[in-house]
């Protein structure tokens, strides 16, 4: 029984790198790009959550969904005035532009907010339900998290799979330059990339933060880091990669940590992702369809 | 005034001069047939009248309209579609999706009609619907990429090499649907290697050489050109 609570909090803790990781695996499928930044929006998500709930005492749904507006916009801003510059710039000045980026979110967040911890409002409560006598508890706020992934995971998947912009999304990520032959606006494509992956970040900081509630400017950049190193795992490009990717990695950091060590679990997470890339160096569920000449 | 007017455009890739002063025309109705060897800039000149490259000089324009300012993604609505070199469809999209894609800039109800034009002509298209592009053989790509150009309905379509790779037979299937489209009102501008073949159902052809254009004059002439048939068509 201990061992199945230990999966559900794995599952759970999961669902948050999932959630983050669809953000990194979007914007990498399309902009060829890695979002240093990512972890510090989630960061920003939850501050805005914080401030919605607990000081200005509004209902947390519309406190989310202001964080997520705010969040969008931030993204959608970070992606016109600090990336589309270096589009036809080396990848490396991109990845340079990105981590700074990301210090310069923690760094405003110090400005702001002070880098003091905020304890992040209990909004779902410490309830629980109990299975099996009692023997096994699920926190609502893991259901509501696993919950909100899987809806997430779904959404995205009809979006992608069905609408117009979802498909030339999917174009885009393909072959930019056939994609404008076709009609398709790059900009606008990537430029809404970044908004929905942004909009995810804000969801994911208050899920984060309804999980674990210190809230300091760094709060993003571990969980960030983890999610990037989920969506490689699962196969960085792919959407059903990062959801994948995110629950093994969650559910892997938390059985290291009860069954080999607490200190050692960041370790055998990455041991583990070595071992993958080793074996399958497109990840788990990375494709590659060569082309036929 | 002709379709399309390319006027003296220049075009380079960071320092290398790939284009030098290239002009030539495209009356409506016509097929015209862009023939040169390896690196010549064909597949230069194309882009750049789809405004994925910009010319520093000169002018590109259509039906009229000059398209210095017109970005890549609004030149195709203008009527004006490109099959590109080596096919380029979406590879890890389905045949039907595909198409869609060749569609975006046209209202969602006219889909279906265009589509079942293009099964018309590519019957084989249709029974593989909906298996991924990546999995379709060469000759079905070429296919499946003239069958998208042609979802955007164009009045010009031009073409990059559909010969590229292909056993002869499908070669001439697809000259055929070329010469087929054109008959049906569509003005064709033809990139070849192949010369005999593209220049056999030409109206008119251009030379190009190391950027420039060489030799401008009817296909029939230009068949039987001297310097032609030893640079193209193997003495
Ligand atoms: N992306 C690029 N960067 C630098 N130079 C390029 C690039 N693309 C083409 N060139 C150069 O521009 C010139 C024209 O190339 P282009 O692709 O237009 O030739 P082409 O006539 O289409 O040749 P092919 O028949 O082989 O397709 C060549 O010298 C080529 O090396
Ligand atoms: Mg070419």
């Amino acid at each position: 029984m201990l061992f199945l609570s230990n999966v559900i909090n794995g599952l759970s803790l999961g669902s948050i790198y999932a959630i983050i990781a669809l953000g990194y695996t979007m914007v990498y499928g399309i902009a060829k790009m890695l979002n240093f930044a990512h972890g510090d929006v989630i960061m920003v998500g939850a501050y805005i959550c914080f401030f919605a709930i607990a000081r200005f005492n509004l209902n947390p749904i519309i406190g989310i969904l202001l964080a997520m507006v705010v969040c969008t916009v931030l993204g959608m801003t970070i992606e016109r005035f600090a990336y589309k510059p270096l589009r036809q710039a080396p990848s490396l000045a991109v990845l340079i532009t990105a981590i700074g980026m990301s210090y310069f979110l923690q760094n405003m967040a110090q400005l702001l907010w002070t880098p003091n911890i905020k304890v992040f409002p209990s909004v779902v409560g410490n309830g629980a339900i109990k299975l099996f006598d009692g023997q096994l508890t699920i926190s609502y706020i893991a259901l509501i998290t696993m919950g909100a992934c899987v809806v997430i995971m779904l959404m995205l998947s009809l979006f992608t799979g069905n609408s117009k912009m979802g498909k030339a999304m999917r174009a885009c990520s393909e072959d930019k330059g056939a994609a404008q032959l076709m009609g398709i606006n790059v900009n606008t494509t990537i430029s809404m990339t970044f908004a929905i992956g942004s909009a995810l970040a804000a969801i994911a900081g208050f899920l984060l933060c309804s999980a674990y509630p210190n809230l300091t400017p760094t709060t993003g950049s571990m969980p960030g880091i983890k999610a990037f190193t989920a969506a490689v795992f699962g196969g960085i490009g792919s959407i059903p990669g990062a959801f994948v990717g995110g629950l093994l990695l969650g559910v892997i950091e938390i059985l290291a940590a009860a069954y080999i060590s607490t200190e050692l679990s960041d370790a055998v997470v990455f041991m583990v992702l070595v071992v993958v890339l080793l074996v399958k160096p497109t990840g788990l569920l990375g494709k590659k369809i060569s082309e036929k000449v | 005034m002709a379709m399309l007017e390319v006027n003296d455009i220049n075009v380079y890739y960071g320092s290398i001069h790939a284009i030098k002063g290239v002009s030539f025309e495209v009356n409506e109705g016509e097929i015209i047939s862009l023939i040169g060897a390896n690196g010549a800039g064909k597949t230069t000149t194309l882009h750049t009248i789809s405004g994925l490259l910009k010319s520093t000089t000169g002018s590109v324009s259509f039906m009229g309209q000059n398209l210095a300012h017109v970005p890549a993604h609004k030149i195709v609505s203008l009527g004006l579609a490109q099959v590109p070199e080596g096919r380029r469809v979406f590879l890890h999209m389905d045949v039907e999706e595909n198409l869609e894609m060749g569609a975006y800039t046209q209202p969602n109800s006219t889909i279906k009609d265009s589509m079942e034009l293009v099964y018309e002509r590519f019957p084989r298209l249709k029974e593989r619907r909906h298996q991924v592009a990546g999995t379709l053989s060469g000759g079905e790509q070429q296919m499946l990429a003239m069958g998208r150009a042609m979802m955007s309905k164009p009045k010009l379509l031009m073409l990059d090499e559909p010969s590229m790779g292909l056993a002869p037979l499908l070669v001439e299937e697809i000259f055929d649907i070329i010469t087929t489209l054109n008959k049906a009102g569509t003005t064709i501008l033809l990139v070849e290697q192949n010369a005999q073949m593209a220049l056999s159902i030409a109206d008119r052809g251009y030379v190009l050489e190391t950027g420039q254009v060489v030799l401008a004059d009817d296909a029939k002439n230009l068949l039987h050109n001297d310097s032609v048939r030893k640079a193209y068509l193997g003495g």
